[in-house]
Parts: structure tokens; sequence; C-alpha cells
């Protein structure tokens, strides 16, 4: 039988490891911006736009690959997850504001921009579940 | 004027009871840390969480929680 607790922090150190390997993901993208398109870029962004997927919808959404589990989905679990996409959210907002501020000093590609977006809101999104998820651990 | 916050009993109703965090979470199948952060304030349950809780601890609503 599954339990809850370990699950659940389980499910809680994952997501904050993979936000890490996103956000890192995310830099390297921006730092060596793609000019001409080879297999292994195409490769590499297929890779980051599914890690941002599942990160976001793990955090925001009750997505799971192996079914869902009343208890691993209780109401305080739906409230962190709320909370978690409000957080994404703005914080996407605000990468895009900034952004758009840099884009007036510096040329920026969108495959530089793109990656700063996505990274921030899921990024933002996972650290925040996670931070609400540890919560009445004790 | 502040807005009142919710008051809680529900830990001294369920050691009273004789329950774990554990177990009153079994019954009303909800997360062990769900009851943890309703005792601690951390989290405000909704009426249908706060109705479960009070059938599996026999009581009324208003024994468990009041306005602070």
């Amino acid at each position: 039988m599954v339990d809850p607790e370990k699950t659940t922090t389980r499910r809680r150190r994952v997501l904050v490891a993979v936000a890490i390997l996103l956000g890192l993901f995310a830099m390297a993208m921006t730092a060596t911006p793609v000019e001409t398109p080879r297999s292994v870029d195409i490769v590499r962004t297929a890779g980051f736009i599914i890690l941002a997927l599942v990160i976001a919808l793990r955090s925001t959404t009750a997505f799971s690959f192996v079914g869902r589990n009343a208890v691993l989905d209780d109401e305080l679990t739906r409230a962190n997850r709320a909370s978690a996409a409000r957080v994404g959210f703005w914080a996407m907002f605000l990468a895009a504001m900034v952004m758009l501020v840099v884009s007036f000093i510096e040329t920026v590609t969108p495959m530089q921009i793109m990656p700063v977006l996505i990274g921030a809101g899921a990024v933002s999104a996972a650290l925040r579940f996670a931070v609400l998820e540890g919560r009445g651990g004790g | 004027m502040a807005e009142p916050g919710l008051g809680s009993t529900l830990k001294d109703v369920r050691t009273a009871a004789g329950l774990t965090q554990a177990e009153l979470a079994e019954r009303v199948g909800v997360s062990r840390k769900t009851i943890n952060t309703v005792e601690n304030g951390v989290f405000v349950p909704s009426t249908l969480l706060a109705l479960k809780l009070a059938k599996a601890l026999k009581c009324k609503v208003e024994d468990l929680f009041f306005l602070d």
C-alpha cells in the first residue's frame, strides 16, 4: 500500500531536483542561443519543453503518470497547487517584463527569451508547491 | 478593523476522542499533513472538510471552529 507521507516527501524532493535541473537547462539555452538549428538543438529544445511541461503539470494540477490517489490529492494539496499556479503566473509575467526591458538594451532572440519565461514560471511554481507541501510535516 | 481569523479546538477534541492525526486523517480521507495544518491554523478547511471532521469526531462544526 502507498504511504502518503513518504510519497508526498518523495514527490516534493523530486520536484525540487527537477526544477533546479530545468533552471540550469533554461540558463544554458539562454546563454548559448542557437543560430542555425541542428538535430542536437531540436532534441535539446524538445527535452526542455517536456521537462517544463511535466514540472508545470505536477506543480499545478493533479496530473499523474500512475493514477490518482485521493489522499495525495486532498484539499490542502489542491490549495497548494492553486497557490503555486498563482506564483508561477506572476513569475512568468515579471520575467516577461524584464525581458522586454532587456530587449531595448540588447538584441535577444525568441530562443533566448522563451526558456527564461518558461523556466521562471515552471521553476517558481514547482518551488512554491514544494515549500507549501513541506508545511505540516512535523 | 482586522478580519477575524478561524480559531480551532480540533486538536483538543481529537485528543479527547483518543485519536491520532493519522487516524483522524484516515477517517475523513485526507493526509495527516492536512489535519496538522488545520490544527495549527495554517490551512482553513472548506465547509465540506469541516463537516467531515465534525462527523468523524461526533460533534458539531461549531465545537471545532470559531471566529478568532
